[in-house]
């Protein structure tokens, strides 16, 4: 049947239409407008991949390329890369958690860096042998990191910092002389850290002046100089430390004098729980055993040449932001400065094999533990410092008993040697480690639904690992 | 060529160059500029104290903690790391000041004078971009 031409210019504009919108899905990076839509919620998945080399030959290329709600899927390879992202609601994930590698060569600073951008995820891949960190996010509002493994890095493993409404689960660090995991400079930082390993590193968590709704569960923390270390000091906004949430998890052996570390690694040597000038922290229901010093230990901080003084208990309840607005202080003007461990609760953890106490506190000032609002109940534990610290500073009722007695003798604890830092490049290379469940095909899931909900009343105390 | 800026790194390198900065008021503006300069402040900018002679801003872990400065021209702006990880300072847009992280590890100080009216925006490579993260601006008047 004959056309009139303008029918037949129109199927030829439509048949165009279809061409153009058949290639775009053939080739898998085109940003796919039609099936964006202006009124789906920020940062909902777009339903647009772009493969990595397939589509871009560098996970950088791929990331540049990318809108909001992409899902960028790296094929294994080795990537020499330091990757950036500033494109809020991207998820960037490796096929083969094993096997998609960034590599630093030792050069680079960070495997991947997520700045200032929201809502970012990044799942199932490998990042070594950075100066920095393997993976850093940093000024942003929700995200991010499952099914990770990092190793052999300057600073840290996985590093947050001044982020919130965060989530690492299922991921692993090891070889790093700060610390394998690190949330810091953040009130609230409204996070959770699940199912992680980390081992072979100065700290094996460290979260300076972090806290507010921040909770370590269900993860493992072994063969570092000192295991969970929350801490306190001037050097980073909003301070102090407090309100960590620590429950179900696995601390033992962190005594590891081989290991990397900085100065604050070294003093916090052989303990397995340290909070250091922390405060209103929950510590409950972890199984802890074999370390040097003390199992559970809470001390406080001296920080030498401090910028600013320990804020009062009204200037506490502010928030990170508006605590930065506070005027300037003159560097190391406020000399020594002491950050005491106060209002924090130990309750209901198995604590054993400690060389100098399973439970214990410490004070410069002549304070004891429940002078400063800290308190120690139904734990199980050996031995304590002060003694029967159980009795001492129960967390219902009136302690009785003298703080001094069995004290802990700080001064000689920091002053003793320790074994200098390894080289963070030594440290062991990791096994292979559990990929995410179906990774080549599961939709992108940008971080817009994190931190995960949590029960923690149903956390149980876990049990000892086969292998520890 | 002179430079609009001199700067001195830390106590060992007090003494500096001497710099005739009108030279290069007009190229600062512009987009190519050796020194990084925006068209002009943002209303927070030009709220900032008025500062002369040597003026600190702090780094620490990981932010300027003053972000926004305001200097008379040929004022040294004096950044002091007083974190505990290493930082730098970078010219936004491939201006011509910098404080390297050797020059700049916790502790250290480094200085720079300014002594060309305009607006410097600067950004630690380690912990920013150029505008995002750890950022910061020195806004330069006359005198």
């Amino acid at each position: 049947m004959a056309r009139t031409p303008r029918t037949s210019r129109a199927h030829w504009l439509l048949a165009m239409v279809a061409a153009f919108a058949l290639l775009a899905v053939a080739c898998g990076s085109s940003k796919g407008e039609a099936s964006s839509s202006t009124t789906a919620p920020a940062g909902s998945a777009s339903g647009n991949v772009i493969k990595v080399p397939a589509d871009k030959p560098t996970i950088q290329g791929a990331v540049d390329a990318a809108q909001e709600g992409d899902l960028i899927l790296i094929s294994p390879g080795v990537y020499h890369e330091a990757v950036n992202v500033t494109t809020n609601y991207l998820d960037l994930r490796g096929t083969d958690r094993n096997t998609v590698i960034l590599d630093g060569e030792f050069t680079r600073e960070n495997g991947v860096r997520v700045l200032g951008a929201n809502g970012v995820a990044v799942e199932n891949m490998t990042a070594r042998n950075y100066t920095g960190n393997g993976f850093f996010w940093t000024g942003v509002q929700g995200y991010r990191g499952s099914y990770l493994t990092s190793y052999h890095t300057g600073n840290y493993g996985l590093y947050a910092f001044d982020a919130t409404k965060g989530q690492l689960d299922h991921s692993y660090a090891a070889g790093s002389p700060d610390a394998g995991v690190y949330i810091g400079g953040c009130q609230p930082c409204d996070a959770v850290i699940s199912e992680l390993t980390s081992e072979y590193n100065g700290l094996g968590y460290s979260g300076t002046n972090s806290g507010g709704n921040l909770v370590i569960v269900n993860s493992i923390f072994r063969h570092n100089r000192a295991g969970i270390v929350p801490n306190s000091g001037s050097y980073e906004p909003c301070y102090p430390e407090r309100n960590t949430t620590i429950i179900g998890n696995v601390i033992y052996d962190n005594n590891q004098g081989d290991s990397p570390a900085i100065d604050v690694a070294l003093l916090a040597m052989g303990n397995g729980i340290l909070v250091a000038g922390g405060r209103q922290n929950d510590i409950e229901r972890n199984l802890v055993y074999n370390h040097e010093r003390t199992g559970i230990g809470l001390v406080p901080f001296p920080e030498n040449d401090a910028n600013d003084k320990v804020p009062t208990a009204e200037q506490m309840k502010r928030t990170c932001a508006e605590q930065k607005k506070d005027p300037t202080p003159d560097p190391k003007s406020a000399g020594t400065v002491l950050w005491p461990a106060a209002d924090n609760k130990v309750i209901g953890n198995v604590v054993s094999g400690s060389g100098l106490a399973d439970l214990g506190f410490g004070d410069l000032s002549g304070q004891g533990p429940a002078e400063l609002g800290n308190c120690f109940s139904d734990n199980t534990a050996a031995s304590s410092a002060p003694s029967n610290i159980q009795t001492l500073a129960p967390c219902t009722g009136t302690g009785t008993g003298d703080p001094k007695a069995g004290a802990l003798d700080l001064v000689a604890l920091i002053a003793s040697k320790r074994p200098p830092a390894g080289d963070y490049k030594a440290m062991p290379v990791p096994a292979s480690q559990p990929n995410m469940p179906d990774a080549e095909s599961a939709p992108a899931r940008p971080a817009i639904d994190v931190p995960m909900a949590l029960d923690l009343a149903a956390i149980t105390l876990p049990s000892k690992p086969t292998d520890g | 060529m002179s430079h609009p800026l001199t700067r001195h790194r830390g106590a060992a390198r007090a003494a500096a160059l001497v710099v005739a900065g009108g030279l290069l008021l007009a190229g600062g503006c512009g987009k190519n500029s050796g020194a990084s300069m925006a068209d002009g402040p943002s209303p927070s900018e030009t709220l900032a104290r008025v500062q002369t002679g040597a003026v600190k801003v702090v780094a620490i872990d990981n932010y300027f903690k003053d972000d926004v400065v305001t200097v008379t021209a040929g004022s040294k702006v004096v950044w002091t790391n007083t974190g505990r990880n290493d930082h730098n300072v970078r010219a936004t847009d491939g201006g011509d000041f910098a404080v390297e992280t050797k020059d700049f590890h916790p502790g250290a100080s480094a200085t720079v004078t300014f002594s060309t009216p305009g607006t410097y925006h600067y950004y630690c490579t380690i912990h920013g971009t150029a505008d995002k993260g750890m950022t910061g601006t020195i806004q330069v008047v006359a005198p």
